[in-house]
């Protein structure tokens, strides 16, 4: 009989268990599947309404920008039409008081009424009535449009978590369709095979629903209509320059919604600006202070984790990482920044000055050379030399903080000057100095509240234009800290046969603060010399501007001198010592009447005569003639005024001086000033007349009383 | 020999439950499957349909919004233009007035020549007010001081309403409705899809009823899943 060997027989005993548990499986999986379409669903749906209002929130925010400059516009227009009003009036009355003609006088008189009354009636249709209300007025009007731009920025926000969240759903999704792809091929595989495929799949499905779960909890970005109320109104605090009450704002909102990116952003500019010192001018500010800048910092990098990554903020974040000597951080930042925009030349200038404090001279010429290019086109014509007034004074700092970066800092200065030159200058001439020239002996001085320099040049070709680049240190810092560049300052020379020159006195704003200055002499990009010089706060204390456009003068006056109790005429201001009543300034002008009946000098004298006379003043010496007073042309030209001048003393025994001065525009312009005694009398007339300036003065000045 | 007799059936009347219990119950468990997956698939279609119209309804606000602010520019522009005019017209009339009453004046001060020329002017200021208003301002709008006839006010929120009415597209348009319009499609869209879930949870039991052992229990089941099948479809379609 022959061996029979038995089959073998492989028993699959539990192969309709594991069907049947595997059918379950497979349908839990899918009743999963669907709970996440679902929930896909839901979040593609939120994506596209949020990304509908964002849509219609900027459309509605250009709309409305549109309203508010046409508003702005109409408002600024009857303003306008009232200061020429008022500045009819002003003449009118002036030639009023002048003439000798009653009849004439009260023709002008009436004049003066009328055109008073008009002033009225047209200034009633606006509510700018200044200059500070215009600005008031921008920035109300701005409000409506920025409430549009910022709900537009949040429900892009949203549009993007919703959809991040939707897309997190299908990858999700993705991976369950393979759940099931291998718990559906284990049907396929007999024996202990099918657990190989079948608890990966299920596996994997438990990993999905924990997955889910986080996508489910995972945060939209929640911002409430009232932390965009206190943003739009931290923005309008911050267009009318009140940045301490735009930080307060800002800090409401983002503690209402602290995934306000947007208002993080707004706080960390509102916190550099709240503790600038603004002296250079510059609509750029590099110089805060430093725990400002520390508070900027913070609500920046904020701002940054919370997606706000525009250009402008990134490397604004970056300078100020920059001032508080974090180089490392400034870098990446400014270089995010230029992967962004790399066509706006103040955003590479931040990248090259990190790059010299950082000693890296050869990307830091590359990076400079690149900002001078795009700043050479045409559309930077009008900021060209703002920009480069504040790559200097982000070179000061660089030096100011790492000395050692001082040579390759001076290197990028010569090449902003070359740049600089050709504003200043129609032919800006070599762009290196020519070999063995020189400037010497440079020293800094003041004129009437104007600083200049005067320097020796020597061993160059005839009018080769020499470039000076000034710089400013206030008095509050101390002769501590880095200068700032007031390019408002930088003024050519031209080198002549006389080796003495002296740059064009120029005014650091109108009042001229204390503190240190410094000139930088160039010829192309090479630095010939340089000077520092300090200079007091006026000894009558702090000065602030008075006047302005509509009284036809503007003057320097003691910050704690007030208005008298007395009624001035249109386009007169006055102002006493509370402290010393003997203290006194008086400044009008007017013009002199058709009907007059007396020329220039005669009015002149005539009026010094009425005013001797008023103040019972007893005359010392004769009138002396000189060059006292100081008057600016339409075209911003500085030019002396030809004086008269009367000295004496009053019933009380206060000295008095008198200067007066008649234009060939008719004008009579008149200064009266009074102290305790003579030598206090010297000070105010230093501190006070020198800082005068009437406005509008004729380019030539004519015969005057004298 | 005679053939085997066989029984036959036939003239047996087969009870109903009987029948009844004879049919597979699986097989129709799978039909109702089938039935159910169908039914699914058609939710699905419908809440795509809706999901277009919404879509289509976010395309239309935003071109209405567009409109309606285009719309709003113009009307602003206008207006101050308008206002504008209204300001030199207000000038021009209160100027002549000044005018009049000052020539008064130089007329009592026996200025007369000054008092003529200043009656002079003030009719020339009214001749180009009323130049000006009839060129750029209606006037309809314009409030007058009754005593002095002078103008005072011009009623921008009146003449700005009327503009918005006369301006028929704009008038028409309301991007906030269509925009709530494609709102609501989208909540139909999500609703929808909420009750294929329901669905899935109906075949889900009646692939428990498919795999049971217990026989007993199999048609309870599968009759809990007809239930919440018939009830999430006739909600889902009928109740939109």
């Amino acid at each position: 009989m022959p061996d029979v060997e038995a089959p073998e027989i492989e028993l699959d005993e539990d192969a309709p268990t594991f069907r049947r548990r595997l059918a379950l499986v497979v349908v839990l999986i899918t009743l999963f599947g669907a709970a996440i379409a679902y929930l896909h669903e839901q979040n593609s749906n939120f994506e596209d309404n949020a990304a509908r209002d964002g849509q219609m929130a900027s459309i509605r925010g250009f709309g409305q920008q549109v309203e508010a400059l046409t508003e702005y516009g109409f408002d600024y227009n009857v303003f306008v039409e009232r200061q020429l009003l008022e500045r009819r009036a002003v003449v009118a009355s002036s030639r009023q008081r002048s003439t000798l003609d009653s009849s004439l006088a009260a023709l002008y008189g009436g004049e003066s009424d009328r055109f008073t009354q008009l002033r009225d009636a047209v200034g009633e249709s606006t509510p700018v009535q200044d200059f500070d209300a215009a600005q008031q007025r921008d920035g109300e009007l701005q409000t409506k449009p920025d409430l549009q731009r910022l709900k537009q920025g949040v429900f892009a926000n949203k549009a993007n978590d919703y959809g991040d969240k939707a897309d997190a759903y299908v990858a999700l999704l993705t991976v369950l369709a393979v759940s099931l792809f291998l718990t559906g091929l284990s049907l396929t595989v007999g024996g202990r095979g099918r657990y190989l495929l079948a608890f990966p799949g299920v596996a994997i499905a438990v990993i999905c629903v924990g997955w889910a779960v986080v996508i489910t909890t995972g945060g939209i970005t929640s911002v409430s209509d009232q932390a965009i109320t206190l943003a739009v109104d931290g923005q309008r605090s911050q267009l009318s320059g009140d940045a301490q009450t735009a930080v307060d704002k800002y800090r409401a909102a983002v503690k209402d919604s602290p995934q306000f990116g947007t208002a993080w952003a707004r706080l960390a500019d509102a916190e550099f600006l709240a503790g600038v010192s603004d002296s250079a001018g510059n609509q750029f500010q590099s110089l805060s202070d430093e725990q400002a800048t520390r508070r900027a910092v913070d609500a920046g990098e904020k701002a940054i984790s919370l997606g706000e990554g525009d250009a402008s903020l990134l490397s604004s974040i970056g300078f100020y990482h920059f001032t508080l000597g974090d180089y490392d951080r400034a870098e990446v930042l400014s270089q995010q920044a230029l992967e962004g925009n790399d066509q706006f030349p103040p955003l590479v200038f931040n990248l090259g000055v990190v790059q010299v404090a950082k000693g890296d001279a050869s990307a830091a010429r590359t990076t400079y050379e690149n900002g001078l290019e795009l700043l050479a086109d045409k559309r930077f014509d009008l900021l060209r030399q703002q920009i480069i007034g504040a790559a200097r004074t982000d070179l000061e700092i660089a030096v100011d903080r790492t000395p050692n970066s001082k040579d390759l800092a001076q290197e990028m200065k010569g090449l902003l000057a070359s740049a600089e030159a050709p504003i200043l200058v129609v032919d800006p001439g070599p762009d290196r100095a020519a070999e063995n020239s020189s400037v010497t002996d440079v020293k800094i001085s003041t004129d009437r509240f104007r600083v200049f320099a005067s320097y020796t040049a020597e061993g160059f070709d005839v009018n080769t234009p020499l470039i000076n680049v000034w710089y400013f240190r206030p008095l509050d810092r101390n002769g501590q800290g880095p200068f700032e560049q007031v390019f408002l300052l930088d003024r050519p020379t031209f080198t002549g046969n006389n080796p003495a020159l002296q740059t064009d006195p120029v005014e650091n704003r109108s009042c001229l603060p204390g503190g240190d200055y410094r000139v930088e002499v160039y010829a192309g990009r090479d630095l010939l010399a340089s000077a520092d010089e300090h200079f007091t706060d006026s000894p009558l204390g702090a000065l602030v501007v008075a006047g302005g456009e509509d009284v036809g003068f503007t003057l320097c006056r003691p910050d704690k001198w007030t208005e008298p109790d007395i009624t001035l005429q249109p386009g007169s201001l006055a102002f006493a010592n509370p402290d010393d009543s003997a203290q006194f300034v008086l400044v009008f002008s007017f013009p002199i009447g058709a009907g007059s009946g007396a020329n220039g000098s005669t009015l002149l004298n005539a009026t010094i005569q009425a005013a001797v006379e008023q103040q019972q003043i007893k005359v010392e010496g004769v009138p002396a003639a000189g060059e006292e007073l100081l008057g600016r042309t339409v075209d911003g030209v500085d030019v002396t005024l030809q004086t008269t001048s009367v000295t004496g003393v009053t019933s009380l025994g206060d000295s008095v001086r008198i200067t007066g001065s008649v234009g060939s525009d008719d004008v009579v312009r008149v200064v009266i000033i009074s102290a305790a005694n003579p030598s206090e009398l010297d000070t105010v007339r230093s501190e006070l007349v020198n800082s005068i300036r009437f406005l509008r003065v004729p380019d030539t000045v004519g015969s005057n009383g004298g | 020999m005679t053939d085997a007799v066989v029984p036959s059936w036939e003239g047996v009347r087969e009870r109903r439950l009987a029948r009844l219990q004879r049919i597979d119950a699986k097989l129709v468990i799978a039909v109702l499957i089938g039935l159910v997956s169908v039914t699914g698939a058609f939710i699905t279609w419908k809440s795509s349909q809706l999901g277009e119209k919404a879509t289509d309804r976010d395309r239309q606000a935003i071109a209405e919004t567009v409109l309606q602010e285009q719309s709003n520019a113009n009307i602003e522009t206008q207006l101050r233009d308008e206002q504008q005019a209204f300001v030199q017209y207000k000038e021009n009339l209160t100027n002549a007035r000044l005018l009049d009453a000052q020539a008064d004046r130089l007329a009592a001060d026996g200025l007369t020549a000054e008092a003529a020329q200043a009656r002079d002017e003030a009719a020339v200021q009214r001749e180009v007010a009323n130049s000006l208003a009839s060129f750029t301002l209606d006037t309809t709008y314009v409030t007058f001081d009754d005593t002095t006839g002078v103008p005072t006010d011009f009623r921008v929120d009146q003449r700005r309403g009327d503009l918005r009415s006369l301006d028929d597209q704009a008038a028409k348009l309301n991007p906030d409705r269509t925009a709530a319009q494609a709102v609501d499609y989208r909540r139909r869209t999500q609703r929808l899809e909420g009750w294929t879930i329901a669905l899935v949870l109906a075949v889900l039991l009646l692939t428990i009823a498919t795999i049971t052992r217990n026989a007993r229990a199999r048609p309870w089941i599968a009759s809990a899943a007809v239930v919440i099948y018939v009830a999430s479809a006739s909600i889902a379609l009928l109740g939109d």
